[in-house]
């Protein structure tokens, strides 16, 4: 056991000390960035190397996981030898990230979007932080707030753009905030990440609310005002539930997102748009 | 290779394989936090301030790396380092497992509620989530890297944890 001394004392002023001075440098100058910017580009690139180490494995525990659901089929196919299943397993892996693609395709066509296509390499090293890195940046036309979608509709939007790689910040972080239109009646709010599962919808007319205006199963998509990060019409959740505050003072809608963020792969930022006639409807593949 | 080496590669790997885990685990956006584990392992019978400075370089890097205030993670590391040092070595698996899920609460303690009151527009509503997650995902795998972190971190000073 070690004895205190003023040494120790010394030293834990010191380090109070320059804790203070690194907050105070990150809030009042951008000396950090360029710090903080560089480090994110090197551990991206690390990220990248590790993420195509791993997936091969990954593929192979996902198989394992839907063979379950494949009983059938694999009494058809027990007569064919390891090979043959080893290569049937690949096959299923390769036609659900075909799947996944096509589907995001779908998603930008019907968006207008034209999208730059990326692989997320890595999650927040924080549990209170919502963000991906992906391995596309800077050098393939992905800059800082650009939408990112997923098969299913909006994952989010680039928060930073490395040359190489970017962190994409997830539509459920606290910071993230996208305009949204709900359903059939159009009425339009501010949907906010709370860093949990769901994500909120915020002012939203109450004299429309009061009229029932946005019920439970309402599809939620983005309203893309003019000079947004998001497009118009892109599929954002589906309204969970809708409740008054216990004095009636205010409601609270919570959506729960079409994209499943928990199992994030394939993913498209929105780089460019291309002319579409009329906007889309949302046909989440999450739905299915 | 000097021990200070060993731990600059750990704490990447570290940080790497967090990321990973976080991305591949069932509970979306949280996972273990190695890297705390290897800055206690790295403190064990090394001086309080040693300790403290390796925890405040590796939770530094950790912040740079996240959105929320930089210099978050060094406070959090570092104090957490300075502590379980104080502690001394742990006697047995129990006793280890036991230090590495105290540090890891009490760091995760310390960032969340730094951030939470000094970050722009952090929801308070999935700390106590983060917190019980990480520390039990940590709980769970220090024993299986108890042999690995006595092996790289500890390589030369003699001390084991756990033993």
């Amino acid at each position: 056991m070690w004895r205190r001394t003023l040494r120790d004392r010394v030293f834990i002023a010191i380090l109070v000390l320059c804790t203070v001075t690194v907050l105070t440098l990150d809030f009042r100058t951008g000396i950090l960035d360029g710090v903080a910017g560089t480090t994110s580009q090197a551990f991206g690139v690390l990220q990248t190397g590790v993420r195509s180490f791993v997936s091969p494995f990954e593929s192979v525990v996902r198989t394992i996981g839907d063979l379950g659901s494949l009983r059938g089929e694999n009494r058809r196919l027990r007569a064919e030898n390891n090979r043959l299943r080893r290569l049937a397993e690949t096959y299923a892996d390769v036609a659900r990230e075909n799947a996944r693609i096509q589907s995001l395709l779908r998603v930008e066509g019907a968006g207008g979007v034209r999208g730059v296509h990326a692989r997320v390499v890595g999650a927040s090293l924080s549990g209170l932080e919502r963000s991906a890195t992906i391995n596309k940046g800077r050098d393939d036309g992905v800059v800082p707030d650009k939408a990112v979608l997923a098969a299913e509709g909006l994952a989010g939007r680039v928060s930073w753009a490395g040359t190489r790689t970017a962190k994409v910040l997830l539509i459920t972080d606290a910071q993230s905030a996208v305009g949204v239109r709900i359903g059939t009646s159009g009425e339009t709010g501010l949907a906010r990440g709370t860093g949990g599962r769901n994500i909120e919808i915020e002012l939203v007319s109450r004299a429309a609310l009061d009229q029932g205006a946005v019920k439970t199963g309402d599809t939620v998509v983005t309203s893309g005002y003019q000079g947004g990060i998001f497009p118009p019409g892109l599929p954002v959740g589906r309204v969970e539930n809708v409740t008054l505050a216990p004095r009636g003072t205010s409601y609270s809608i919570s959506v729960r997102p079409f994209v499943r963020l928990s199992q994030l792969d394939v993913l498209a930022v929105a780089v460019g748009t291309e002319l579409v006639e009329s906007p889309p409807s949302p046909t989440p593949a999450a739905e299915e | 290779m000097s021990r200070h080496v060993l731990f600059a590669v750990a704490a990447a790997v570290a940080l790497l394989v967090s990321s990973e885990l976080a991305l591949s685990l069932p509970l979306a956006g949280l996972g273990p936090d190695l890297l705390i584990l290897v800055v206690v392992a790295f403190g064990i019978g090394e001086r309080p301030r040693t300790a403290a400075t390796a925890g405040f370089v590796a939770g530094l890097v950790r912040d740079l790396l996240l959105t929320t205030p930089t210099g978050l993670s060094a406070f959090a590391y570092a104090v957490t380092a300075y502590g379980a040092t104080l502690a001394g070595v742990p006697r047995g698996v129990g006793q280890a497992v036991g230090l590495f899920a105290t540090a890891t609460f009490s760091s995760q303690l310390l960032y969340g509620l730094g951030a939470v009151f000094l970050g722009p527009q952090v929801d308070p509503s999935p700390l106590p989530r983060m917190l019980f997650v990480t520390t039990a995902y940590n709980a769970l795998i220090s024993p299986l890297l108890m042999p690995l972190l006595n092996r790289v971190v500890r390589a030369d000073s003699g001390v084991q944890v756990g033993e």
